[in-house]
């Protein structure tokens, strides 16, 4: 297990953009989280694994929602998107928005803070027009 | 609280920075800057018309287009596809500013409406943006064409 804060990088990126965040680590885990136009994101990394970067925001799904239907988007989705992945938790009726990274450092990530948030925030938006509704509750 | 301070709260709860500047007299005119996807934006209201809010944001002249007419055209032709929105070239036309009036009932519904105000406001300057790169970069190529053309290197 390492002792350093390899998300120092991720939150001057998240300063870059002109954004306020909080850290909730623990012993094992770093994590931020952070809002843009009102839409909650995170990102977390292991300790004992600095090279992991997972950047994502998550929204509960609307209670009329069909999740099979939901299954079937975010598969299309998986299918044609580059960076983000989309996962349905059936049992907490969620859907998740992740981009899983595997870098030298965060801070190569950081130049390149703002078009992951962009593919997060596009991926969401096309999930939820193609489910027939506005994005629902994070 | 101030509708300058209203609104800044508001952006900040959002998750963005903000920052507010009185830009004419004390208490009647703020300026409020903050930054959403790589850009920054501004909005103007008043104390005394309380409901009425300024947007703005500004885009660069790519340093490489020499016919400003070009861009006064284009900016006029965006125009017309966003007819809420202004555009005005500045700084001796190395910018162009692209300004929304809005006036809402109350605070909450400009609340409301905020980021779709905003993402209509970005659409419009990216919109231009697009525009004049296109066919300046189309134009340029052209001429080139036509100069290689001439000297029978084509």
């Amino acid at each position: 297990m390492t002792s350093g804060d390899h998300l120092l990088p991720i939150e001057s990126a998240i300063e870059d953009e002109g954004l306020f965040f909080t850290r909730d680590d623990d012993d094992e885990a770093l994590r931020i989280t952070f809002k843009s136009e009102g839409d909650r994101y995170f990102v977390v990394g292991y300790r004992d694994d600095p090279n992991f970067v997972m950047i994502g925001s998550g929204w509960s799904l609307p209670n009329d929602v069909d999740l099979a239907a939901a299954t079937g988007i975010a598969n299309g989705l998986n299918v044609r998107k580059k960076f983000v992945k989309t996962a349905i938790w059936e049992e907490e009726s969620d859907a998740l928005f992740t981009i899983e990274l595997c870098v030298e450092s965060a801070g190569e990530i950081r130049s390149h803070f703002g078009r992951l948030l962009d593919a997060l925030r596009d991926t969401a938006g096309e999930f939820f027009a193609a489910l027939g509704h506005d994005e629902a509750s994070e | 609280m101030s509708v300058a301070a209203d609104l800044a709260r508001f952006i900040e709860g959002e998750g963005h920075r903000t920052e507010i500047s009185p830009t004419e007299g004390v208490g009647e005119l703020s300026e409020i800057v903050f930054r959403t996807r790589g850009q920054m934006f501004s909005i103007s209201v008043s104390e005394l018309e309380p409901n009425r809010f300024t947007l703005s944001t500004a885009y660069e002249v790519p340093e490489w287009l020499k016919d400003r007419s070009h861009a006064i055209d284009v900016l006029s032709d965006v125009e017309r596809d966003y007819p809420e929105t202004r555009f005005v070239l500045a700084h001796d036309d190395t910018i162009f500013v692209a300004t929304v009036e809005y006036e809402a009932a109350d605070m909450a519904t400009f609340f409301k409406h905020f980021w779709n105000v905003i993402g209509r406001l970005r659409d419009a300057g990216n919109a231009a943006v697009e525009r004049i790169v296109d066919r300046s970069e189309s134009k340029a190529a052209a001429d080139k064409f036509i100069r290689q053309f001439m000297k029978g290197e084509r």
